[in-house]
């Protein structure tokens, strides 16, 4: 009996062991996991938070939450089609439509310039691509702040696109003004991208001067000179010069066509 | 009735006749007006002044059907942007006009907005406009600083780099702060006002401190020194705890930050080419530039920035410094041999990747390389190949100012540009229908099978010697590439390069015959002196691609009826790079007392 005692006291003591050992993992497991959300949260917070349906009461962040990746998916897909979204006059390299920005379908003369605004003719390609995300986005905005309570007034204004050193801002001259416990209005609300495209449009100018005037372009000494610049010259069979800058520490890349002072194969008969 | 039958039918056959013979001539006009290039101000493609036909025109531009050089809507000017200061040449006016610039019928140079100068933003500077300086400035948030008695970029970036740097010193938020930044940029001492007679200068709560680090124990700012480091122009950094750029990084912090004080980056440490990772003073030009460090071990004893190493290894192992450029071909070069289908490339060492650059293709550029000491420089230029043929004189074939040529010893029988090139008496000695785009085909070996026929021989009797040129041919030293496989004129351009040669029997008193002239026809070595003339002209002849592959069908020697071929021997040495062989075809009619040898050229 005394055995018996003793061999149940044994018994609970490793019941009760194994009981705290689960709890002690449990918690740790929890722990873990807080943990992780807290790494997902800090690393994807705006992601999460729209995609979540979280709300913000700041407008400022709602729509650069909203717009940006749209934006950003723009801006790439233009810049690697010599910045047109639906480039007309172009040459096919590697399954991309890349239209040119100096061309001649001669031989032995320079190329005409065909885009000489590149800057503006890039800002209103995006302006385009984007106003059907900033429908949606500015309605999503509307909806979201009614949600919380607010009186929405929202007055449609024009989009702007600026390409500016080292960064894109799209700013939205629609008229907000946002009414719960006194009235707050908003006269431009903006997206910004991080992006060299204004450095990059820079240089394609300067290459495409080159090809009008000289009909090649010397493309080594822009690496000389921008250490974070990256030029490709890809010289196609029909004598057309495909040109990829590219900034080494972002990432980002412009890619245009040229034709220019172009040699036929071989004699002339 | 059956006359006047007649009469109804006689005139329906000539109403129809009319019909269709007028249709055929609408037809044929429609045509010719199809094939008449008009100048298209814009395509449908959406392209800006091209001579097409007219049905490339987009209807609501102008067009004309002449070419674009003469009309005015086509007239070739300068775009100016007046918003960012930049000019474009070569832009028609409406395209300008359309998407907001200024278009001025002046060439770039001539029109006084694009008239460049140095403009100078902070430490940085940019050889631009006035109107682009003015935008820059503004962008940056800096004073203007315009020079237009600067007229060339590398004075320009010296300029900048003269700049006076120094601590910028002011109060914020109740802390005497700093910014190292240049004396314009800080702004200090802007107001002068007169006290007691005496020109004071009042500080606007800034103050400059010319040489001086923001970190300077004199200046008793709240910035700490040297608390990381960073990339600036290609350098490595110490940065203070204010973010200020500091000096050249070292891992010997009291040499490198000098006591508060700016020091030349060669003060600090050496030159570094990238094999010390504690010294900042990376040198771009002997092969080190600023990057972070990715790795665990061997890193910069503070910070993460060192100066990597950005030599490259080029094809032949040779390392090669950043910067540094050479040229690779896929074979031979030069003297008349290069290789069918082979190209020129350039190729360089940026940033530790060898940039691979082709020149144009078909040979139409060349790459050409020199060097400064050690340093190899390179570049694609033109090929001057397309009047070699048309020099008769050897000074003129080696007139390297105005082309490039090479001048081969005479062959027998052959007369380069003078023989017809409509002759189609010889059929296309490689007919089968073999050609194939070597672009779509990966394994197309680049040989030249193109059908060349030659010149026709006469049936008479009076065939003579005859030697091309004086004493030799003029040839293209780099044979330009040709698009064989789609232009059927290379038969006639490879033609030129026929040759026949003719041979003269005596026929002795007792019989038999002796050679009297031309015994060289007969010979092997006359056929492969025809084939590298051939292979002179281009990719002609039997010849090696650029995958050493030799292909026989580009010529044809027929000696007496019988076609010959090159011997194993020839064709061995030819393979191994022999530069210049020919295609000939020694076709001929056997004549009495007279055996003819003949070499066609084909591609």
């Amino acid at each position: 009996m005394k055995k018996r005692g003793q061999k149940s006291k044994i018994f609970n003591y490793l019941s009760l062991t194994n009981q705290t050992r689960g709890q002690v993992t449990i918690f740790i497991i929890i722990g873990i996991m807080i943990v992780v959300i807290g790494i997902l949260m800090y690393l994807f917070y705006p992601k999460i938070q729209t995609g979540l349906g979280i709300s913000t009461d700041n407008p400022q962040i709602f729509i650069q939450s909203c717009m940006e990746d749209d934006v950003k998916t723009a801006v790439d897909e233009i810049s690697s089609q010599g910045g047109s979204f639906n480039p007309k006059n172009y040459f096919l390299y590697q399954d991309k439509k890349i239209e040119y920005l100096c061309y001649t379908n001669e031989y032995y003369i320079s190329c005409v310039m065909q885009q000489p605004m590149l800057k503006q003719h890039i800002e209103n390609e995006i302006k385009n691509q984007i106003q059907n995300k900033k429908k949606e986005c500015f309605n999503s905005l509307k909806k979201n702040f009614e949600s919380l309570g607010y009186e929405v007034v929202l007055r449609e204004g024009k989009t702007k696109v600026e390409l500016l050193p080292k960064r894109i801002e799209v700013s939205f001259g629609n008229n907000l003004t946002l009414t719960k416990d006194g009235s707050k209005r908003y006269d431009k609300l903006s997206v910004l991208v991080n992006n060299n495209l204004y450095e990059l449009v820079s240089i394609a100018n300067s290459i495409l001067n080159m090809e009008a005037r000289y009909g090649d372009s010397e493309t080594t000494i822009y690496m000389n000179y921008y250490h974070d610049l990256k030029v490709e010259k890809k010289k196609q069979t029909d004598g057309t010069t495909i040109y990829i800058l590219t900034d080494r520490n972002k990432g980002n890349k412009f890619q245009f066509a040229s034709r220019s002072l172009a040699w036929p194969a071989g004699y002339i008969i | 009735m059956r006359k006047e039958n007649s009469i109804v039918l006689l005139f329906f056959v000539l109403i129809i006749t009319l019909v269709i013979g007028t249709a055929n001539v609408l037809a044929a006009t429609d045509s010719a007006s199809s094939d008449v290039s008009f100048c298209c101000e814009k395509t449908n493609d959406g392209a800006w002044c091209l001579n097409e036909p007219e049905s490339e025109c987009n209807p609501s531009y102008n067009s004309a059907p002449t070419s674009c050089e003469t009309t005015s809507y086509c007239k070739l000017g300068t775009c100016y942007d007046s918003d960012e200061g930049i000019c474009m040449k070569n832009t028609a006016q409406r395209v300008c006009n359309d998407n907001g610039g200024t278009w001025d019928s002046r060439e770039i140079e001539e029109v006084p907005q694009c008239q460049l100068g140095c403009c100078i933003v902070s430490d940085q500077a940019a050889f631009v406009s006035l109107v682009r300086c003015k935008k820059l400035s503004t962008e940056f948030g800096v004073e203007i600083n315009y020079r237009t008695d600067i007229n060339n970029e590398v004075s320009c970036i010296a300029e900048a780099q003269a700049q006076d740097v120094g601590a910028c010193v002011y109060e914020k938020d109740f802390e005497r702060t700093c910014e190292f930044t240049t004396r314009g940029d800080c702004g200090a001492g802007d107001e002068v006002k007169t006290v007691d007679g005496k020109n004071i200068t009042l500080s606007n709560q800034k103050t400059f401190y010319k040489d001086f680090l923001c970190s300077a124990e004199e200046l008793n700012t709240a910035c700490a020194k040297q608390v990381s480091t960073t990339c600036y122009q290609g350098d490595v950094f110490w940065v203070d705890s204010c973010g200020n750029r500091e000096n050249v990084y070292s891992d010997d912090k009291v040499r490198s930050w000098g006591s508060g004080k700016v020091v030349e980056s060669d003060g600090v440490c050496n030159s570094n080419d990238g094999s010390d990772v504690d010294c900042g003073n990376c040198d771009y030009l002997s092969g080190s530039r600023c990057s972070k460090f990715d790795g665990f071990i061997g890193g910069p004893k503070y910070g993460n920035n060192y100066c990597q190493k950005t030599e490259c290894v080029d094809r032949n192992g040779n390392s090669r410094i950043n910067g540094e450029s050479w040229c690779v071909n896929d074979g031979n070069t030069g003297n008349g041999g290069d290789k069918v289908g082979s190209r020129y490339f350039k190729e360089s060492c940026v940033d530790g990747d060898v940039r691979v650059e082709p020149c144009a293709d078909f040979r139409n550029e060349v790459c050409l390389e020199n060097s400064i000491g050690d340093f190899g420089t390179a570049a694609c230029r033109v090929n001057r190949w397309q009047d070699c043929i048309m020099q008769d004189e050897e000074d003129n074939c080696l007139n390297i100012d105005r082309r490039d040529c090479v001048w081969m010893p005479a062959v027998t029988g052959m007369i380069i540009g003078t023989q017809s090139a409509n002759d189609t008496t010889y059929s296309n000695p490689s007919s089968t229908g073999t050609f194939s785009n070597p672009t779509a085909n990966s394994s197309f070996t680049g040989n030249v099978v193109s059908p060349v026929t030659g010149q026709a021989i006469n049936n008479g009797n009076e065939e003579k010697i005859v030697i091309s040129g004086v004493n030799g041919n003029c040839v293209p030293n780099f044979p330009p590439g040709f698009k064989f496989w789609e232009d059927t004129s290379i038969q006639q351009v490879c033609g030129q390069a026929n040759a026949k040669c003719v041979v003269v029997y005596e026929k002795g008193l007792l019989g038999g015959l002796k050679i009297t002239k031309g015994k060289e026809c007969m010979e092997e070595q006359w056929a492969l002196s025809a084939n590298r003339i051939c292979v002179g002209l281009g990719d002609c002849g039997g010849y090696v691609n650029y995958k050493d592959q030799f292909t026989d069908d580009g010529y044809k020697w027929i000696q007496n009826k019988n076609e010959k071929k090159f011997t194993p021997n020839s064709v061995n040495i030819i393979s191994g790079g022999f530069t210049g062989m020919i295609i000939a075809v020694t076709t001929g009619k056997e004549i009495d007392e007279e055996e003819i040898g003949d070499i066609y050229l084909v591609e």
